[in-house]
């Protein structure tokens, strides 16, 4: 029951089991606290019993973690997502500089991505808000990924090996865009004129 | 019971000290039990700022390693009989204190005042964690400049990673001119990155550096700009609804004459 966290290779594994509690989070964030080297620059993956992971409790934890330097949460697995090979996390929460969240699936955030805080996906990345920071769509190499965001005003954005720089204009009317591959080259059209696949 | 604010910032020289004296002074001349925390070990300026300089005999490391009691590290502000300082040590580092120390100090000194006010130092390590721990509500502090807006973001990750959940925000030096000119972010565009509630916007003011390097408050000045500002801050902190408001330079009847004149 509760939370528990273990190493396995290269990753770190929190796993919870069943109905989490208050206390449960606290116990999670000493655990946390006294082993703030073992989380470092690791990886992790979260694994949730139940069917779908509640997004409140999934966001604390995401809160939690982005205390520590340079962890990364490269899996978030449920039993759906077990079954189901197509998988999106929802963050319900403005992504600040310093913030990184990577996934092996299509990513969406309510909020906005600020600069200095990173998106990274192997799936496509949507963002409800505005994007000024770094996001890496199809990560593992997709190239038919994409990233949409309401305000397309990214520092760079990568889709899977391929790079962007942003040339630095400032838009008045920011309206909503989207980025994909075309030609080895990435373009950004208006949304929806251009149209998902 | 008083409540405990932290001013931060993340990156230095945004005005921080300056806001701690001058908030610190306006709630006392408001008729409250104020005490300032200079949180800045090894580089303390909150005294300097304050003038009280001279009058430091303990400091807040004497207090904690048992050196001192509380209150006789704490000095007495002739100017505004409610208000205290606390010092920082200069001949230490921010190691010498602890987070769990600066939530001890500040509940025994709530106790006695109606507000604390802590000075942190720029930067996000053991400082400014020491000046977050016991604090109810955090103040950031910003310029309208690219990179201290994105050091103020990374602060508001840290405090919502800490569960700090009230955190309130100070542009500070805003030019009204270059603003209007587009050459300026305006406070519209710093909110809309941090997305967090304002508590006052300060106009660019060259009394504050006449202010800082005589040792003296701004908020007894009518004619600045930024000490009005400072007074309205301190309203919104005990619960008056008070307006944002850009005040400028007076032009009464004699600064008119003064500048007609060319003597400013």
């Amino acid at each position: 029951m509760g939370i528990t966290v273990k190493g396995e290779r290269n990753y770190l594994i929190i796993k919870i089991d069943g109905e989490v509690g208050e206390d449960d989070i606290e116990n999670f964030k000493t655990q946390l606290d006294r082993n703030k080297n073992f989380f470092r620059r690791g990886k992790v993956l979260i694994k949730y019993s139940g069917e779908s992971i509640p997004s409140s409790l999934l966001n604390r934890i995401i809160t939690l973690l982005s205390d520590i330097e340079d962890v990364n949460i490269i899996g978030v697995f449920t039993e759906n997502t077990m079954q189901n090979e197509s998988s999106a996390i929802v963050i319900k929460r403005t992504l600040r500089s310093g913030q990184s969240i990577s996934y092996n699936g299509d990513v969406v955030i309510v909020g906005d991505v600020n600069a200095g805080a990173e998106v990274v996906a192997e799936g496509d990345i949507i963002v409800l808000g505005a994007l000024r920071g770094l996001a890496h769509a199809g990560a593992m190499g997709d190239r038919d990924a994409t990233i949409y965001a309401m305000e397309f005003s990214p520092v760079q954005i990568r889709i899977a090996d391929v790079i962007a720089r942003s040339a630095g204009e400032v838009k008045n009317n920011p309206v909503p865009e989207i980025a994909r591959i075309k030609d080895n080259g990435i373009i950004i059209e208006s949304f929806p004129h251009g149209g998902i696949r | 019971m008083g409540k405990t604010i932290v001013i931060t910032s993340g990156k230095g020289g945004v005005g921080k000290t300056t806001a701690v004296a001058n908030i610190g002074s306006a709630l006392a001349s408001m008729d409250q039990k104020v005490v300032l925390v200079d949180a800045d070990i090894g580089l303390r300026n909150l005294d300097v700022v304050l003038g009280l300089e001279n009058r430091i005999v303990y400091d807040i490391v004497d207090v904690v390693e048992g050196r001192a009691k509380l209150r006789q590290a704490l000095i007495k502000d002739k100017r505004f009989p409610n208000l205290c300082l606390l010092p920082a040590a200069q001949t230490r580092d921010k190691e010498a204190v602890s987070p769990e120390d600066m939530i001890r100090l500040c509940r025994d000194l709530r106790e006695e005042f109606d507000f604390i006010i802590i000075d942190s130092p720029a930067g996000i390590e053991r400082g400014f964690k020491n000046a977050v721990a016991p604090a109810d509500l955090a103040i950031i502090v910003t310029t309208p400049e690219v990179s201290a807006v994105r050091d103020a973001d990374r602060i508001v990750g840290l405090l919502e990673a800490m569960e700090k959940e009230e955190s309130k925000l100070i542009v500070n030096r805003v030019r009204t001119k270059l603003v209007s000119r587009g050459d300026m972010l305006s406070v519209e565009d710093v909110l809309d990155i941090l997305s967090i509630d304002l508590i006052g916007v300060i106009p660019e003011d060259e009394h504050i550096i006449i202010s800082t390097n005589r040792g003296e408050p701004l908020i007894n000045n009518n004619s600045a700009p930024a000490g009005r500002s400072f007074l309205d801050i301190a309203r919104r902190i005990l619960g008056e609804d008070v307006p944002i408001n850009m005040y400028t330079e007076d032009e009464n009847l004699f600064t008119r004459l003064k500048r007609l004149i060319g003597w400013r």
